[in-house]
């Protein structure tokens, strides 16, 4: 899943290091998940959101549409 | 062999690294390999057949790997060298998980060793490898659990995803030898040949599932 994670780390100015510290995981989390190679669990995603201070939507981006 | 994706940017590979990290691997490997193969010829370990030499070799490829996360942890400075990690801090942020997980790598390979090397005609009898193996084995189970409680929620998806996958592949491998020699096509596999499948096809797994995450790229 598309993600703007690490526009968001970079406008914090952290590292992903200092990112992955501040949410308890490691650093490969933080570069999987800005690779678009892993999509974090639910609690990691609320932990990010909040991190930065925007909704889910906004860190991930799902393209799909609920059917009409 | 790009990282990339379309929000992020992309992300240059460090092919001086990824050499290192290649070239020492395949050093180690290829001497690791040469020493083994020039024990068994000399008969110092017994009778060995073929198959016991594959167990040897795949085991040998499990200390490797198990010493080169180990030692490399221990070592952060120098770890951060030949292992994929963004620098020596980083080792040192996931030691305690690494160097279980470390250990635990080397048992493993070190329970395939010992039963490749048991019996009358070898170096270790039937009753001492039963019980070194038994020993490893609670060795390698209680590291990896100690290393599962180290780890993030990725290490944990890559465990599960390569359980699931290392299955997968016992299932067509050995399932699908023992099939074709149940039907008489091909010679049934010697019981070291199915211990030394479940060895490789699970570090096959690992491998496969960690390129998918993406770590595999040089960091």
């Amino acid at each position: 899943m598309r993600n703007r994670l690490k526009k968001y780390r970079e406008q914090h100015g952290w590292s992903q290091g200092e990112l992955a510290r501040r949410l308890g995981v490691t650093r490969q989390t933080i570069n999987a998940v800005e690779t678009d190679k892993y999509d974090p669990s639910l609690p990691l995603a609320l932990r990010m959101s909040k991190m930065f201070d925007v909704p889910v939507p906004e860190l991930f981006i799902d393209d799909w549409e609920p059917m009409a | 062999m790009t990282t990339h994706t379309s929000e992020n940017g992309a992300s240059k590979p460090k092919w001086g690294k990824l050499a290192i990290m290649m070239g020492s691997g395949a050093v180690a490997g290829f001497l690791g390999a040469f020493g083994t193969l020039k024990l068994v010829d000399s008969g110092t370990l017994g009778v060995l057949d073929t198959s016991r030499e594959i167990a040897l070799l795949i085991a040998l490829l499990y200390l490797v790997m198990g010493l080169a996360v180990g030692l490399g942890t221990l070592s952060p400075k120098a770890g951060a060298r030949f292992l994929n990690v963004e620098d020596a801090d980083e080792l040192r942020e996931m030691r305690q998980s690494l160097l279980s997980s470390g250990i635990g790598c080397i048992a493993l390979g070190g329970v395939l060793a010992v039963l490749a090397l048991a019996g009358a005609d070898r170096v270790i009898p039937n009753e001492t490898s039963a019980i070194i193996a038994a020993l490893l084995l609670v060795v390698a189970i209680v590291f990896s659990l100690r290393s599962a409680t180290h780890s993030d929620e990725l290490m944990r998806a890559v465990s599960r995803d390569t359980a699931a996958y290392g299955y997968y592949a016992v299932f067509i491998v050995v399932g699908g030898w023992i099939a074709l020699s149940v039907l008489e096509f091909v010679p049934a596999p010697q019981m070291i040949d199915i211990l030394s499948l479940l060895w490789a096809l699970v570090l096959a797994a690992a491998f496969f599932v960690c390129g998918s995450r993406g770590m595999l790229m040089p960091r």
